[in-house]
This record gives C-alpha cells, sequence and structure tokens, in this order.
C-alpha cells in the first residue's frame, strides 16, 4: 500500500503541465519564426530583386531587338501626361523635348500613339507584370542619349533618333548617369539606364489618387556634408550629371549612423531598391544583335555566289567599297558600288592641273595643294587654306597676291600667278599599285586613307591614280541586304572583317573559318584612334591584332583592355 | 482504502483537466492553422521556384536548340509531341515536357509537376510568318531547319501570339478583348507557364480558371492571369508566368541563335 501511495503522490500531473509547457514554447518559437521581421524583409528583399532584374532583362530584351534602331530605349510612363496607365508616354511633333519625360514608371503594356506614329518605336511595351514585393510598379529613367526626339526639327514628322553605335560610350551626346553606394561613393559614371522600386511610403509620402508625384514613390538622401541625392529627380539641362543612390533601408540604418545627416535633424527615410544598366552592357548586348545580322548577310551571300566579298580598306572614311584581293579590313558595305575614278595630275613649268575625272569631288574626299614656298594669305567658297596648304572640298580657292590655286565644282583645279606645288588626292581609297608618273606616293601596300599617307603627286610631268571597281557583286543588297539601321547607325565603323579565298587560312579561337567578324566596340586605351588605318586602332588583343588570321574565341570574355567580340561565319 | 479521497493526493479532477485540455486545444489550433497558412505558403514559393527554374530552362534550351520545345501530350512521357519540332505542335497547350528540358521534381510518368503534384502546363507560339526569305508555314517558335525557324524568318517578322489578360471578362478567340485590346498583362509572350494551384486536382474554380485548361488543348492561345482569389463562384489559384517575346529573343541573340 505504500507504494501505490508513493506512486499516485508522483503523479500530480506534472508531466501534462510539462507538455503544455512544451507546446507553449514551440508554439511562441514558431509564431518569432514566422513572423521574424528580418526574415520577413530578406524575403521581400528577394524578391524584388528579381522583379528588378527581370525588368532589366526584358528592357535589354526590348532595346536589342528594336526593329528600327537598336539600342533606342522607350519613354516612361510619366504623371504628366494625366496618368499612369502602363503605357510608354511618347510626345508630339510639335513639342520640345523636356527632361521631365525621362522619368516614370516602366512602361510595361504598350506606346500611346505619338510613339506609333511617327514608326519609330515598336508598338507593345516591354511585356512583363513587374511589381515589387510592396505590389508597386518598378519606375524607370533613361538618358536622354537612348530616346527618340520626336520633335519635327524642320521638315522631319518623324523626328530624329540618335545615332546608337560604341562611338557614343566614350563620346555621348548628354552626360550618362551615376550611382552611388550607401556612403555616396561612385559605382558608376556610364549608366544609361536605372530601374527603381519604389516600396511601401516612407517619410509622409502620399501615393493616394494614383497620380502621385515622381516623390512621393522615390526617396532621397541627404549625406553628414548636406550633398543631397534624389532618385526622383531628372536632368535639369543637357550638361547636368543626374546622379542616383544605392541607399540602404531605413530599417537597417541606425540612429547614430554618421554617414546620414543628424537624423534628429533630418529624418533618414529611404527605402528604394535599384538596378541599372551601363552603356557598356548594352552595346555588349548590341554588337551581338549587329554581329548576328552581319553574319547572316554573308552567310546568305556566300549561299548565293559562293565565295565572300572582298574586304574594304580598313580606316575607310568614305567608301566602304570592296577592294580586289584585299581580306581584310571593314565590311564592303556600299550600295551601290562606287565605280572607276582616275584622278590626274599634270604640272608643266611652274603651273600645276589637277581633276578626278567626271566623278570631281565624290571621288574623293578633297584635294589639297601645297605650295612650294611662302604661305597663303587667304581662301573663298568650298577652299580653306592653313600655312602653305590650300584643301578644296568643291569650287573655291586660295590666294596669295596674284598667286592662287582654284576649283571649280566638278574637281577642275589649277594654279596661276607661277604659282607652283603638289597636290594630294585625299580620302580617295585608292589602290597604290594604280599610281603612275608623278603620282608615286604612297609606296605601294601603303594605301589606308588617313591623311598622313593620301596619295601625293608632285614634280614636273603627269601623272594618275585609279580606283578600279571590285567586280564581286554587291553585299548589301538583294538576299544578303542588310537592315538599314546598320549604316544609318555607322555600324561599319564598329565592324572588321576578313576572309580568304579559297577558304582557307582563318582560324577563331581552334576553328578554321571561310571569314570571321569582330565588332571592335569603343576605341580603349591606351588610345585608339580611328579612323585608322592599323589593325591595332581597332582590335585589341595582341592575337587579333597580328596579322597571322588567327582570332581570340567567339567566348573570349570582355575586359578592360578587350573589348573585341568575333563571330565565325560559315557557309 | 480512503487514500484515493485524500485530497492531498489526488490528480487533477474533471474539471482541471477540461480546462487543460481545452487550453491545450487553443495552443494547438493556433499552432496548426499558421501551420497550415505556411505550408500553403512554402507550396506556393516552391511552386513559384520551380516555375522561374522552367523558364530558364526554356530560354537555355533555346539557346542552345534555337527554338522553344513544342508541349508534351498524355501519350509522350514529359517528351515534347512531336519529336523535334519543326511542324505543328501536337498541341499549342500541353503539359511541360520535363524530360526533354531535364526539368524536377517530375511524377511517375515523367511530367513536371507543382508542389501539389499536379502538372504544369505549356504553351507556346505557334504562329508561321511567310513572308520572309525562303521561309515555309511550319510554326516559327517550335521550328529550327534550314528553310524555316526563327533565324530564318529573322527578328523583324517574328509575331508571337499568346496572350495572358488580367480577366475572363470580355475575352475572345484569339485575343482579351474585341476591337483595341486593353485588358491583357501580355499580348505578345511566346510562352506561357502555369500551374494549377493547391486546388488543381478540384473542379475548375470559375470563368478565370476556366480559361486555363488543365488538360492539352488545341489550339490555345488566350490564358488568365491574376493574384488569389478564395470563394466558391470565381475562385482562382493558378500560378501563371510567360516568357516577354524580347528576353527570348536577346538570349538567342546573345547564343548565336537569332539575327
Amino acid at each position: 500500500m505504500q507504494k501505490l501511495n508513493q506512486t499516485i503522490v508522483k503523479q500530480r500531473g506534472a508531466v501534462l503541465i510539462l507538455m503544455a509547457f512544451i507546446i507553449g514554447l514551440g508554439v511562441l518559437a514558431y509564431l518569432l519564426q514566422a513572423f521574424d521581421p528580418a526574415r520577413i524583409r530578406l524575403e521581400q528583399d528577394k524578391k524584388t530583386m528579381q522583379a528588378l532584374n527581370e525588368a532589366k532583362q526584358a528592357l535589354i530584351g526590348w532595346a536589342v531587338s528594336h526593329p528600327n534602331t537598336p539600342g533606342l530605349m522607350p519613354y516612361p510612363d510619366r504623371k504628366t501626361d494625366g496618368n499612369y496607365d502602363d503605357t510608354a508616354d511618347c510626345y508630339a511633333s510639335n513639342v520640345n523635348f523636356n527632361y521631365i519625360f525621362t522619368l516614370g514608371r516602366l512602361p510595361l503594356f504598350k506606346n500611346d500613339p505619338n510613339c506609333v506614329n511617327t514608326k519609330n518605336n515598336v508598338v507593345i511595351g516591354i511585356s512583363g507584370d513587374f511589381r515589387d514585393s510592396s505590389g508597386e510598379r518598378l519606375w524607370y529613367e533613361v538618358s536622354k542619349n537612348l530616346l527618340h526626339d520626336y520633335k519635327d526639327n524642320g521638315g522631319n514628322p518623324n523626328g530624329t533618333s540618335p545615332i546608337i553605335n560604341p562611338g557614343i560610350v566614350n563620346n555621348p551626346a548628354y552626360p550618362w548617369f551615376t550611382v552611388r553606394d550607401r556612403s555616396g561613393a561612385v559605382i558608376s559614371t556610364r549608366v544609361a539606364v536605372v530601374i527603381i522600386a519604389p516600396a511601401e511610403p516612407v517619410g509622409g509620402q502620399d501615393r493616394s489618387g494614383g497620380i502621385a508625384d515622381p516623390n512621393q514613390y522615390l526617396d532621397k538622401i541627404t549625406m553628414a556634408d548636406n550633398t543631397v541625392y534624389e532618385n526622383y529627380n531628372y536632368p535639369t539641362s543637357d550638361i547636368n550629371v543626374k546622379e542616383f543612390i544605392i541607399g540602404e533601408n531605413l530599417k537597417t540604418v541606425a540612429q547614430n549612423d554618421t554617414t546620414y545627416k543628424d537624423q534628429s535633424v533630418e529624418p533618414y527615410y529611404y527605402n528604394d531598391k535599384l538596378v541599372y544598366i551601363t552603356i557598356d552592357e548594352l552595346m555588349a548586348a548590341l554588337e551581338k544583335r549587329v554581329g548576328e545580322e552581319v553574319r547572316n548577310a554573308l552567310k546568305r551571300y556566300h549561299d548565293t555566289n559562293g565565295f565572300y566579298p572582298y574586304a574594304a580598306k580598313l580606316g575607310s572614311a568614305k567608301l566602304y567599297a570592296c577592294e580586289t584581293n584585299n581580306l581584310t579590313g571593314f565590311l564592303p558595305v556600299t550600295n551601290p558600288a562606287p565605280t572607276n575614278a582616275i584622278c590626274n595630275y599634270n604640272r608643266a613649268g611652274l603651273n600645276v592641273a589637277a581633276n578626278c575625272g567626271a566623278g570631281g569631288f565624290a571621288e574623293v574626299a578633297s584635294i589639297l595643294f601645297r605650295k612650294t614656298a611662302t604661305n597663303f594669305t587667304s581662301s573663298s567658297g568650298a577652299c580653306n587654306f592653313s600655312g602653305r596648304d590650300c584643301n578644296c572640298t568643291g569650287a573655291g580657292n586660295c590666294t596669295r597676291g596674284v598667286q592662287i590655286f582654284q576649283c571649280d565644282a566638278n574637281a577642275n583645279c589649277d594654279t596661276a600667278g607661277t604659282t607652283s606645288g603638289e597636290v594630294r588626292f585625299m580620302g580617295g581609297e585608292f589602290d597604290a599599285t594604280t599610281m603612275a608618273g608623278t603620282c608615286n606616293t604612297p609606296t605601294a601596300g601603303n594605301t589606308c586613307q588617313t591623311s598622313a599617307v593620301d596619295v601625293r603627286c608632285a614634280g614636273i610631268g603627269a601623272g594618275s591614280v585609279t580606283r578600279n571597281v571590285c567586280t564581286d557583286p554587291v553585299l548589301n543588297a538583294g538576299t544578303s541586304q542588310m537592315p538599314a539601321w546598320i549604316m544609318n547607325n555607322r555600324w561599319q565603323d564598329y565592324l572588321y572583317y576578313e576572309t580568304t579565298r579559297p577558304m582557307v587560312g582563318i582560324t577563331v579561337g581552334n576553328r578554321a573559318v571561310g571569314a570571321m567578324i569582330a565588332t571592335t566596340g569603343r576605341p580603349l586605351n591606351p588610345p585608339q584612334i580611328r579612323p585608322s588605318c592599323a589593325r591595332g586602332d581597332y582590335l585589341d588583343s595582341a592575337r587579333n591584332v597580328s596579322a597571322d588570321s588567327d582570332y581570340e574565341p567567339t567566348s573570349a570574355l570582355r575586359n578592360n583592355s578587350y573589348n573585341d567580340q568575333t563571330f565565325v561565319v560559315l557557309p | 482504502m480512503n487514500i484515493y479521497f485524500n485530497k492531498k493526493f489526488a490528480g487533477f479532477t474533471l474539471v482541471e483537466m477540461a480546462i487543460v485540455l481545452v487550453i491545450l486545444g487553443l495552443v494547438l489550433s493556433t499552432l496548426l492553422l499558421p501551420l497550415q497558412a505556411q505550408r500553403q505558403q512554402l507550396a506556393q514559393v516552391q511552386t513559384e521556384n520551380t516555375l522561374q527554374n522552367v523558364k530558364q530552362a526554356l530560354l537555355g534550351y533555346a539557346q542552345s536548340k534555337g527554338r522553344l520545345p513544342c508541349p508534351a501530350t498524355a501519350a509522350t512521357n514529359g517528351l515534347e509531341a512531336p519529336l523535334g519540332g519543326n511542324v505543328l505542335c501536337t498541341s499549342q497547350l500541353g503539359y511541360l515536357p520535363a524530360t526533354t528540358l531535364g526539368i524536377q521534381p517530375t511524377d511517375a510518368d515523367g511530367f513536371a509537376v507543382d508542389a501539389w503534384n499536379n502538372r504544369i502546363m505549356y504553351a507556346v507560339a505557334q504562329n508561321s510568318t511567310t513572308n520572309a526569305p525562303a521561309n515555309t508555314a511550319t510554326p516559327d517558335y517550335t521550328t529550327n531547319n534550314a528553310t524555316d525557324g526563327m533565324n530564318v524568318v529573322g527578328l523583324a517578322n517574328l509575331t508571337p501570339e499568346l496572350r495572358v489578360c488580367n480577366s475572363s471578362t470580355g475575352v475572345i478567340a484569339a485575343a482579351c478583348s474585341g476591337g483595341a485590346e486593353t485588358n491583357y498583362l501580355i499580348n505578345n509572350a511566346v510562352a506561357v507557364i502555369y500551374s494549377t494551384g493547391a486546388t488543381g486536382a478540384q473542379a475548375s474554380g470559375g470563368a478565370d480558371e476556366n480559361l486555363n485548361p488543365k488538360i492539352p488543348t488545341n489550339p490555345k492561345s488566350v490564358f488568365v492571369s491574376h493574384g488569389i482569389v478564395a470563394g466558391s463562384l470565381n475562385e482562382f489559384d493558378h500560378l501563371v508566368t510567360w516568357i516577354s517575346p524580347f528576353v527570348l529573343y536577346n538570349s538567342m541573340i546573345q547564343a548565336g541563335q537569332l539575327h
């Protein structure tokens, strides 16, 4: 009985109470875990960043696949047209561009009629229902360098598209954006597009009514030194550099953080999330499109003709026409192909005469006359003088007293008043092997048409130089015609090309190919000067620059000293 | 024997036990209700991740093959139908061809499934442009041969036709609305992928869900997507995603599969 008593004494329900306690603890732990603010914020940030990155990819895709001007970006959906309707808001041809047009919501679904009417934009938005974790639409600001100007600036009702090629990376018409990190340090000064997730309203932002100003969505930060970075503003002028800041969420910034202005004076309110597209990123993607278009044209050309066209001279500033037996250089994009041309020179006594046949000034960039001694003192018409040189691009003359060098509109030039000197035919893209008589500089093989090596004719007697038509069928025509935007945007200045006949001898990576192209990208440092006849002014790595027809693989990665992109062209 | 009635040694009374059990019940219910919601939430997140992976797999497939796969049908066990594309797909809307794409998880028949073990549905654009050089009439997006396909047709001529509307109201055969189409989330998708949600195994919830069939349908180019709506009349819990043409085009251009 004693034992039974002890057992009963022991069983007083403590285990039940303990169980209830443990379960209670479990519930508490679960609730704490389920509603842990840090974890919830992490999940929200992840969702927002995913939406931002998807929007970025869609936007790059939209720009790269643009049918008329690849690289062009859509106008944002801005408040100032009266609503936020997920539509790109362009403007009428009688309206001037305004920087207020560059900031708004990401235009998701379509373009307004002004975009469509000019035929310079595609008729659909970027196609994606992108929202941040708070359900807000994403915002978007774009550089003027990548926007179509709808204003009719005199006889052009469709407005003007920017020329988008690697040239705008180093020399944009308007400054690229700058993006800074939480402490105000510069992350990039070459930003073309910024996409911002506004998140929930903070600091008294009021988004009621559905048509609030940008500053009701996007935030600003005042640094300790009173510098203010406002994500909701746009450039104030064509030279103003718009600066964005990727700040830290206000929930993780301590009250005593000295990076920012004293929070007892100005509370820190910032919860934007931001991604950006640099012009280098966009250009790398665009160069792929260009390369693919050209590659396709060359393949079709080969399908039709059984060979690839001869190349145009590297350094061409004028014709981009194929030259017989020339295997490396620019792509021969000229259509129609130029005709035969001959420029003549003759000196009898002290008088000099020069002409370029029926084509006249169309065959050359200019005709330059250099006096033997003493400088010119004046010029008129389409001639300009500099020291002893008189450079004519049309009818005009240069004089010194009675001494004169003159040209008519058909490039019939001569001297009078005992004016002796030599003539240079500039930019005619002649074949050096055709130089004859007193036209004897530069030497054969050095035919690149930059100012230093144009054809020089000097001395007593007659001379001439000829440009013979390449007999290859025209590349940029028929089934191998390339999109008009390639030449409109002058991509021919950024395309290197090599072929072989018969097709042996070129390697790209470890592949033997019949033809290759490379997009040359923006000029890099040490300074690449273009146009130039030097391969090294276009191509970057030693392997690409060397004349052994061996090139980097198509997968070679870009870096600060290499931005070539090679493409293999196969039959 | 009177020890059993001695209060000093007694256990809980029935009233005390009842109170304890009621408290335990309350505690357990507060635990289980969020747990159920949490499980649903987890399943939803898991399905969203699966759909995200599917999109990446489809883009990767297009980058390597130069086209999108056809949907699978009930008879093909996770393989696209027909194999190799290059002709009209057997069904424009079908099951995700998980075997062709190498996607996991799948059910016993090789079809990709969501977190509720229902098959993931997949529709692909079947438009064909015939005005490009040397182009034939097979669907541009699921063809890649010498005479047709995205790269033969060229970027400028591609016109994907899939639509995702924000409701079933006003939807017509091939558009989200008649006249000027307005109520769409996308009107040029190249692929639409969706899960039929937690209630996928049950009967369709209403007009919106009816536009997203659970079985292969041909042709089928218009779908509906919006947030989850509970209730019996127009319940909607499908998780719908799609591939923007621009994302597909850029991916393929970067891989040298499109000009």
